[in-house]
Parts: structure tokens; sequence; C-alpha cells
């Protein structure tokens, strides 16, 4: 298959082989896709690692969203890799512990600052520093978030900048429409990897999700996200933005 | 949730006596993480790829581990495979792969937390042995040779670190009923177990609750000790 032939896509986000982001990697470079990775501190040298078990090990470049100089260096430093981009896949989200797990009510305005900024306001940061690399024909943005519809068990303030990181979707579709760029986020379900410890009480998930979702949910598989995100880098989702697509196994449309 | 919970690792977590470990230390109240070959998530267990054949795989695993959740506090070395045969007739690499696994692969896995552990100045590595690595065991000497030498690494971990809070222990379980001793034939199984004092095999959970103390500060005190889990089959040394 070739969905993404000859596409160019920049990916952050990959720490481990489980998280969603190695997997949308893997499957564009297996679709044709040249992919540039990025990483930053001392997690540069884990993805470099892992990059090396990609198809095609891709160049890793260096990417703090939370520091301007990189953002302002990053467009000429991927074109050193890729001449532009068609794809830009945002998988970046941080909160402070002190944001997640019950303490909702006494968390201070600094570390939901910091969760809001890493993970809701760099999806814009990210887009603008790309943006110069972005073809008149058009680009596609892909996101991740976790349905911030709803309250969730101790995902608190993460929650919050979910639901930050999906009104940013739909503004920057609104901003960047004219420009032919689309945006869209998967709203996966809960997935058991390292990376998503901000994500506690897998318990509660697990419960809801057996319970609820009528197609059979597999806590250990990061690959149905993956494709989802995938086919949005593709050309077949011309005239979709603004959207998130559910890749829940369904639970997001049953009550009960 | 996982502010402080404390973060134990388990090599060859993904199934019998390592996933039962993962599941008594997650009870205990650690965060775990199974390390395997393909480093899927297992049951609630978030997974690393992790091969204890390779020093670039045990080391990314440790870093990753550490990048998302600070130092690992417990290793539970329990990756291991056998290759059995007749001594006259097996090759060097039957030999070799599993002193490779077992054995370097242990010393890659706890040299790689050990960093961690002493600027924590606490640490608990626990390698799974064997009830065959002081009895012998007939066509296994690949085997039972990795499973004495644990013993040696573990007394080394032991003096090496232990003025800094590290303990080294080795657990060493008889026959257990897990995928591994599944294949025995039931004329070998009933040999086996006129020699074992509890006439049983024991449960992965057996061994399981066994780590678990020593993953914890109960055990304070041990190091460099050998625990038999074997229902009496090793008495004697």
């Amino acid at each position: 298959m070739s969905l993404l032939k000859n596409k160019n896509i920049f990916v952050t986000g990959v720490l481990t082989e489980q998280s969603i982001a190695f997997h949308i990697a893997r499957l564009a470079q297996e679709e044709g896709a040249n992919v540039l990775l990025s990483s930053f501190g001392r997690a540069m040298s884990i993805t470099e690692r892992i990059s090396k078990r990609l198809p095609k090990p891709a160049a890793v470049i260096e990417l703090d969203v939370s520091n301007e100089e990189h953002l302002e260096n990053l467009a000429s430093n991927i074109s050193k890799h890729l001449p532009h981009l068609d794809g830009l896949v945002h998988s970046i989200g941080f909160a402070p512990q002190t944001a997640l797990g019950g303490n909702f009510l006494n968390t201070e305005w600094p570390d939901v600052a910091t969760a809001l900024h890493i993970s809701a306001y760099s999806y814009k940061s990210l887009t603008m520093a790309c943006k110069s690399l972005f073809p008149e024909t058009g680009a596609s943005v892909v996101g991740l978030t976790f349905d911030a519809t709803v309250a969730w068990t101790k995902y608190d303030w993460m929650g919050i900048a979910k639901a930050a990181l999906e009104s940013t979707n739909r503004y920057l579709a609104k901003f960047l429409g004219p420009e032919n760029i689309r945006f869209n986020l998967i709203a996966a379900g809960p997935i058991i990897t390292m990376a998503a410890k901000s994500i506690p009480e897998f318990g509660t998930f697990e419960k809801i999700w057996n319970e609820r979702s009528p197609l059979t949910w597999d806590f250990a598989d990061p690959v149905p996200a993956a494709q989802g995100a995938i086919a949005l880098l593709s050309d077949w989702f011309p005239k979709t933005t603004g959207e998130i697509i559910h890749i829940d196994g369904g639970l997001h449309a049953i009550g009960g | 949730m996982t502010t402080d919970s404390k973060v134990a690792l388990v090599t060859g977590g993904n199934r019998g006596i390592g996933l039962a470990i993962a599941r008594s230390l997650k009870s205990d109240g650690f965060t775990v993480i199974v390390g395997h070959r393909n480093g899927s998530s297992i049951e609630d267990f978030p997974g690393v790829v992790l091969d204890v054949s390779d020093s670039s795989s045990v080391d990314t695993a440790i870093e990753q581990i550490e990048q998302i959740y600070g130092s690992i506090e417990v290793l539970v070395a329990n990756a291991g495979i056998t290759k059995d045969g007749l001594s006259m007739r097996m090759s060097d690499e039957d030999f070799e792969s599993v002193v490779n696994t077992n054995l370097t692969g242990a010393f890659r896995a706890a040299r790689a937390v050990s960093m961690g552990m002493l600027k924590r100045r606490y640490g608990r590595l626990i390698f799974i042995g064997s009830v065959v690595g002081m009895l012998g065991s007939a066509g296994q000497v690949n085997y039972s040779s990795t499973k004495s030498g644990l013993i040696g690494m573990a007394r080394s971990f032991a003096r090496e670190l232990g003025s800094r809070g590290i303990t080294a222990n080795v657990v060493a379980p008889g026959f257990v009923e897990t995928e591994m001793t599944e294949v025995l034939s039931e004329d070998r199984k009933s040999k086996i177990l006129e020699g074992i004092p509890m006439q049983r095999f024991s449960t992965p959970e057996e061994v399981a609750q066994v780590v678990s103390f020593l993953a914890s500060p109960k055990s304070s005190y041990i190091t460099g000790a050998v625990i038999p889990v074997d229902g009496g089959l090793g008495m004697g040394h």
C-alpha cells in the first residue's frame, strides 16, 4: 500500500515502541512516507535509538515546544531533512503530577499553566513554527486527545488541557482552512503504555471499556489509533477538518 | 495514582512466574513495568521492549522507564530460557545463548538499574534462580550453570552496593506450574514429585510472594541470600 507515497511527515512524541506516535511513524513509512522525528533533552538519545527500530531509521531533531528558540529554528532544522511538510503529528502532552490523580481542587495555577502550555497551546505553536513548510496544495495536521467532553476519574487538569486542545483544533481549522491545512484529532481509547502514566487508574477505564465499548477494546494495542492518524494524513479525508475521530471501540456513542 | 508509587521492573514479566511477580508487586503498590522481547503491555502493566540478550535494548528500556517514571527501585531479573540437551551433544551455541540470556542478561539489567539505585541510595536487585543451580540437572548443563552463576552475581552486587542501601538476593524456585514445566511428561513429573517433600509443584504465586517480601522494606537487612521456594526439593546444601 502507498497511502502516503512520497509525503513528508514530521512526527513528534516518539519515546517508546508502544507509543501511538511510534506506530504512526512506522505505518507512515510503510505507506511510503519520509518521516522525521523530534524529541528533547534526555529523551533525545532514547528517541534516536527507538528510531532505529522503524522500518527505515528516521532522523531525530530536538524540539522542546516550551522553548521559543527551538520553535523559531524549527522550520530551518526540519528543512535540512525534509524540504517541505505534507503532514505534522502532534503527540505532545504533559501535566505535572500535582495536576493529576484526584488533586483537582488543590492544583495551583503554575502547574495548570504548564499542562495547558505543553498539551494544548503547543498545537498552535508547533503548527505555526512549521507553517512555512506547508505547500500551497495543502497539508494535514493530526493530534491526539482523550475525549474531553466529559470528566474522567483522576485525569483532572489533563482533561482540561485536552478540552483546550480540542478547541484549539477547531480554531486552527478555522484560521488555516483557507490555506488548505486540515486539523483533526484522534480520540483514542485508553492504551496501556509507560507514557500513558498521566492516565491513572487503568482499572477504572478497563471496567468502563469492557462494559460499554461495542467493539472489543484492546488496551495493549496502539495500532488502531495510529491507523486512524495515517488515514487522516492521507489524501482520503480531503474535506475534513476541525474534526475529532473517535478510535475508542465506539464507546463515545454508547450511553450504557 | 502513580505520584509516589515506586517503580519495579520485571524482566520476562509477560508470562509465568514473571507475570505472577508483576501482579504481586502491583498489589503491594508498585508501578510495575514488564520488559520482554516484543514489549507489548500485558493486563494493565505497561510493557517495554527489553531483550536481555542485547545490551543496547536493555539500556534503552531502562532509560525509557527512568525518563518517564524516575529511577527504578526494584529489579526482578526473571527473564530466562532453556535449551535442554545432554551435555555431550550440546552445541556451543545452545550453551552460550542460554548463558547470554539468563546470566549475562541478568547482569545487563542489574548494571543498568544500579546507577539510578546508587543515586537514590536504595534499591532491590532480585534474581530469579532455580533449585537446579545447586542440585544440577541432567540435560540442563547450560541452564543450571546460569542459575548457579546468578548466586555469585547477586553476592558480588551485594558486596559492591551494600553500603549504598542496595540489596541483592536470589529466589530459587523448584518446580513451578508454568508453561515451562507443562511440557514435562506425566512419567517425568511423578519422578520429580518423589523428590519433593511437599509432594507438589508450586504455583507461580508462591514464588511471587517471596519476591514481594524481598522487594519490601521488611527485607531490609537481607542481602546476598538465596531463598529457596522449592517445597524442600533442594534441601541439604
